[in-house]
């Protein structure tokens, strides 16, 4: 029965899981000269003025060393995470979109599966990606594909001068093994960090079993996991102004598939490989800056055998320069080779050629006033991409030594390619579809105050319609995508943080808490119960409050995650509900010279929750970690 | 109605509409005891099949039946609900496993959880239940090792195990022989329940799915496969006479095609074609029917009333939604409920 197994294999897609090239200048900083063009805050592209940008704080990617992506964005951040199960596949919802409309890029290039449009975020290890960047908000014109409801920037800092070596064993519950290591050295010239990660878990925690009478507690079958990575940063000077910069990440991960709660006997299983590679060419000089970059990137999934896999060729080159000390631009153009060798596309294999161009202007007319503008456009040889433009405004209403009041705008039209599936997939893959197109807005208020005490707060509201959002359905026989739905979306991002003294100790409260509507406005029929109602598995509310206190060589770490009801069918009318986590870390530093040790221990789920992310798929209870690591420093070498 | 005992399996309009005319009447006892039964599968990523049940003469509707009975949720994907005497079995593909519930209750009575491999539909002879099993997949999505299971009715153990051609489906039983329409390959398998395996085989149009029982004894079946090139659907449907194995008449059917029902004079057959129209075919017909009763989106499933002649069609929406039972005299649209997600059959009692 094609038409069942189609829907089988499309049901997965869309449970698991486009590339389009898209720019990250302003991470690629040379050696020695970190900060250089930071002006005003800490985007992620100079360019991005108005948007929303969140850095993950250092002490938080620490204490959680063996998570993946998965779990951090849903402890810590207002995207929501919807994960398959403890270590499953876990699909992003960022401002309410769907898992296809976050870009997640690798120095600046998008390593969403291209079959798929998205990303894992199970396979991401902060082991390998100690830098995380998110950008909230459409930004397509800097980004590319994809790039609507946010973009995550994913990868690993330059290492500090002089020699490193850092090694961390965890074990936990479920037997759970970690092992970190890495190791790295940079002088004035050159830099190399070599970065390794395994983790492996029987993964056998027990559940309450929701779909059986009498609610049995059973121990979870078939959700055994390991995961293997490499990744490698370095660099080194050519001449007075050049550079060149090899990067690569190894992702090897093997794990069986969790089922759901009512099957007993699964035997599913998945082997994920990703292999990203890139090298850059980089000029820096006083005004101007260029370069040129070349990526490859390889994935392969094996789901219970069958395999597909994907590559990408992706070129390009961004030249930036300054006109005068307020106003820079920059122009970019990018290349990229798309293939995929499938099974599931009946033995064809499918390529297709991708090329953007794009722009950027920054100025700063006034010292209270900061303006950018941006515009891309991407070409394709089925359909034609959307032009896609961005303005933004960022106001200083007040400054002064212990204040800054900052009031920012935003207004970009955002876009989203066909995945290769929703093109080439047969049966049901549509050559007729069109980019899914958005056009968005959003007004902020960012305020600072306090000298001892610290206070930061940010408040943005948003609002962002998408037409021609791809869906997949019946078509008589078999699924195909169609351009179907419009959505609306709107909501209010608010953070906020306090740091203060307490005693000898330094205590941070950072509260975060998203509110998102995200309404279907189109019927597919006049029985269609679905319109005017929220997205299924993107919360109304989240929210989420960390604690962090610090003293002397003590770290202790509480957080909180409120996950708001999510819609599990399109028309609301059955739901999954709220649930709260609370996790702890406690990290004691010892320093003996040049080596310094770092205990730690950890509880996740202290309460013991029972809750499901995904409908009837089982999620851990209280459980433990405890970790130690290892780091030896020599800045004089 | 013919006096031959043809039991249909695949759409479950049928087994209702049988089981009314040859049961006992009873005094209803249980809150389900008589009304319209909608099969939901449910979709795979959130696993929430389930049955809703429609009171027709308070036009009530009770969603999740099994949940509002016993407490749990079934889940998984419900592909049918097959009624025997005081029980009814609820085949769950995705957990592997049938439940037994009280008929007119819905009140668990077992769970059957061995001897199933994604099964389907099920049937029942001389005390024995036959039930279909696709198996499971290979690394190209295929399959191989398609089976009937059959257990004893009253301890719920296997008793035996028949492979069958690729894709086993519809099952019904006739003249005491079991009859399995293999969905996945062009032939009907026999199976003689006294030597337990497959005795015969008869060649029909590819992707043999459905059966359903005219006024003449004969049997139909609605098939439907995939041009490997093109994946343009082709169907088609078989009168056969099963007693000596013959095919009667063969024609095809253009587009795609599922749900075959039959009215309960035995004179007219109704499938769903391409998921948007309903067509009518005389049981005289020598080729295709272009005789569209109505049309609409995202049809699913399709049953017969018994009694009124009514259509109920099940409309699953944007399958990711609760579905709509639509309800049509003719062409007319009477009446709409909403039911669980994706709709695939009815069972009237």
């Amino acid at each position: 029965m094609v038409y069942a197994k189609t829907s089988i294999i499309v049901s997965f897609i869309w449970s698991v899981t486009c590339l389009s090239p898209a720019t990250l200048f302003g991470q690629e900083l040379p050696v020695n000269e970190l900060n250089e063009v930071e002006i005003r805050g800490n985007r992620m592209s100079e360019y991005a003025v108005g948007a929303k940008t969140t850095i993950t704080d250092s002490a938080i990617i620490v204490t959680n060393q063996p998570a993946s992506l998965a779990d951090l964005l849903n402890d810590y951040t207002s995207a929501h995470i919807k994960s398959h199960g403890n270590g499953m596949l876990s699909s992003i919802s960022f401002r309410g979109t769907g898992p296809e409309h976050t870009a997640v890029l690798w120095h600046g290039v998008n390593i969403g599966y291209p079959m798929l449009g998205q990303s894992d975020f199970s396979l991401i290890p902060l082991a390998l990606n100690d830098q995380l960047q998110i950008q909230h908000g459409t930004g397509s014109s800097l980004y590319g594909t994809g790039a609507l409801g946010g973009t995550i920037a994913v990868g690993s800092t330059q290492p500090a001068k002089g020699l490193k070596f850092g090694i961390s064993q965890w074990a936990g519950s479920f037997a759970t093994f970690n092992t970190h290591a890495n190791a790295s050295y940079a002088n004035n010239r050159y830099f190399i960090k070599l970065l390794a990660t395994r983790d492996q878990s029987e993964n056998n925690f027990t559940f309450t079993n929701t779909t059986k009478l009498g609610m049995p507690t059973e121990t979870q079958e078939n959700a055994a996991y390991e995961r293997l990575g490499f990744g490698l940063e370095s660099g080194v000077k050519l001449g007075a102004k050049g550079q060149l910069l090899i990067s690569g990440q190894f992702l090897d991960m093997d794990r069986q598939v969790q089922p759901s709660m009512n099957v007993s006997d699964a035997d599913d299983f998945q082997l994920d490989k990703n292999l990203r590679l890139r090298t850059r060419y980089a000029v820096n000089g006083s005004a101007t800056n260029w370069y040129v970059q070349y990526a490859y990137i390889d994935d392969e999934i094996n789901y219970n055998g069958g395999i597909t896999q994907s590559n990408q060729h992706v070129w390009r080159s961004e030249i930036d320069h300054r006109f005068t000390s307020g106003l820079k631009g920059s122009l970019a153009v990018d290349h990229s080779l798309v293939g995929v060798s499938a099974e599931f596309y009946q033995g064809h294999d499918v390529s297709e050629t991708r090329t953007n161009i794009w722009m950027s202007l920054l100025a700063y007319p006034k010292p209270w006033l900061m303006l950018s503008a941006n515009l891309r456009q991407a070409f394709h040889p089925v359909y034609k991409a959307p032009l896609s433009p961005s303005l933004g405004a960022e106001f200083v209403l007040r400054e002064s030594n212990y204040s800054t009041h900052r009031i920012s705008l935003m207004a970009a039209r955002g876009f989203r390619i066909p995945t290769l599936n929703e093109l080439y997939w047969e049966p049901g893959g549509n050559l007729d579809l069109i980019p899914e197109d958005s056009y968005s807005a959003e007004l902020g208020y960012h305020g600072e105050s306090g000298e001892q005490v610290k206070f930061n707060y940010d408040i943005t509201g948003y609002r962002m319609w998408v037409t021609n959002w791809i869906l997949w359905r019946p078509n008589g026989s078999f699924w195909s995508p169609e351009n179907l739905r419009e959505v609306d979306v709107y909501g209010l991002e608010t953070s906020a943080e306090i740091t203060h003294g307490l005693g000898l100790a330094r205590i941070s409260w950072q509260g975060n808490y998203a509110y998102t509507k995200s309404i279907n406005r189109t019927a597919t029929d006049q029985f269609d119960r679905s319109v005017d109602k929220q997205l299924t598995y993107t919360p109304i509310h989240k929210g989420g409050l960390t604690v962090t206190s610090s003293l002397k060589t003590w770290t202790f770490l509480v957080n909180n995650v409120v996950i708001g009801e999510r819609f599990i069918t399109a028309d609301n009318e059955n739901s999954l509900p709220a649930y709260t986590l609370v996790n702890l870390r406690l990290a004691k530093e010892v320093r003996m010279n040049r080596y310094n040790l770092n205990i730690h221990a950890s509880v996740n789920n202290l309460l013991n929750t029972s809750y499901q992310s995904v409908a009837n798929r089982a999620m851990p209870g209280i459980n433990y970690q405890i970790g130690i690591n290892l780091n030896f420093i020599n800045p004089e070498l | 109605m013919n006096n031959i005992k043809l039991t249909l399996v695949y759409f479950l309009a049928v087994i209702g509409l049988l089981s009314s005319c040859t049961e006992n009447e009873e005094v209803p006892k249980g809150e389900f005891a008589q009304g319209v039964f909608v099969v939901n599968e449910g979709n795979f990523s959130s696993s929430n099949g389930s049955v809703s049940f429609y009171d027709e003469s308070s036009k009530e509707v009770s969603q999740d039946i099994f949940a509002l009975a016993n407490e749990v949720a079934a889940g998984g994907l419900i592909q049918s609900l097959y009624f025997h005497g005081d029980r009814a079995f609820i085949i769950d593909n995705l957990g592997s496993k049938i439940y037994v519930v009280n008929a007119e209750t819905f009140e668990l009575i077992h769970t059957i959880e061995e001897g199933f491999s994604a099964p389907r539909y099920m049937t029942v002879l001389n005390g024995l239940a036959y039930v279909t099993n696709w198996g499971p997949y290979d690394a190209n999505f295929n399959l191989t090792d398609s089976y009937v299971s059959v257990f004893d009715l009253e301890t719920y153990e296997e008793t035996s195990s028949i492979p069958t051609d690729q894709g086993s489906e519809g099952v019904v039983a006739f003249g005491g022989l079991i009859y399995v329409a293999n969905a996945n390959s062009n032939t009907i398998d026999v199976i003689d329940p006294t030597s337990e395996s497959v005795v015969s085989q008869i060649e029909v149009m590819a992707g043999p799915m459905t059966f359903a029982e005219d006024k003449d004894g004969k049997a139909w079946v609605l098939s439907q496969s995939y041009d490997p090139i093109t994946w343009e659907p082709k169907a088609g449907l078989t009168r056969l006479d099963l007693s000596n194995e013959e095919i009667l008449v063969d024609f095809s059917i253009t587009g795609g095609a599922k749900s075959l029902v039959i009215d309960s004079n035995g004179e007219n057959l109704y499938y769903i074609a391409n998921g948007s129209s309903i067509i009518k075919t005389p049981i005289t017909a020598m080729q295709e029917s272009s005789d569209e009763v109505f049309s609409g989106t995202s049809y699913y499933g399709l049953g017969i009333h018994p009694t009124s002649g009514q259509f109920y069609v099940g409309n699953a929406g944007d399958f990711e939604s609760n579905g709509t039972v639509q309800v049509f005299d003719g062409a007319e649209q009477v009446n709409s409920f909403p039911c669980g997600v994706t709709p695939n059959g009815f069972v009237f009692r």
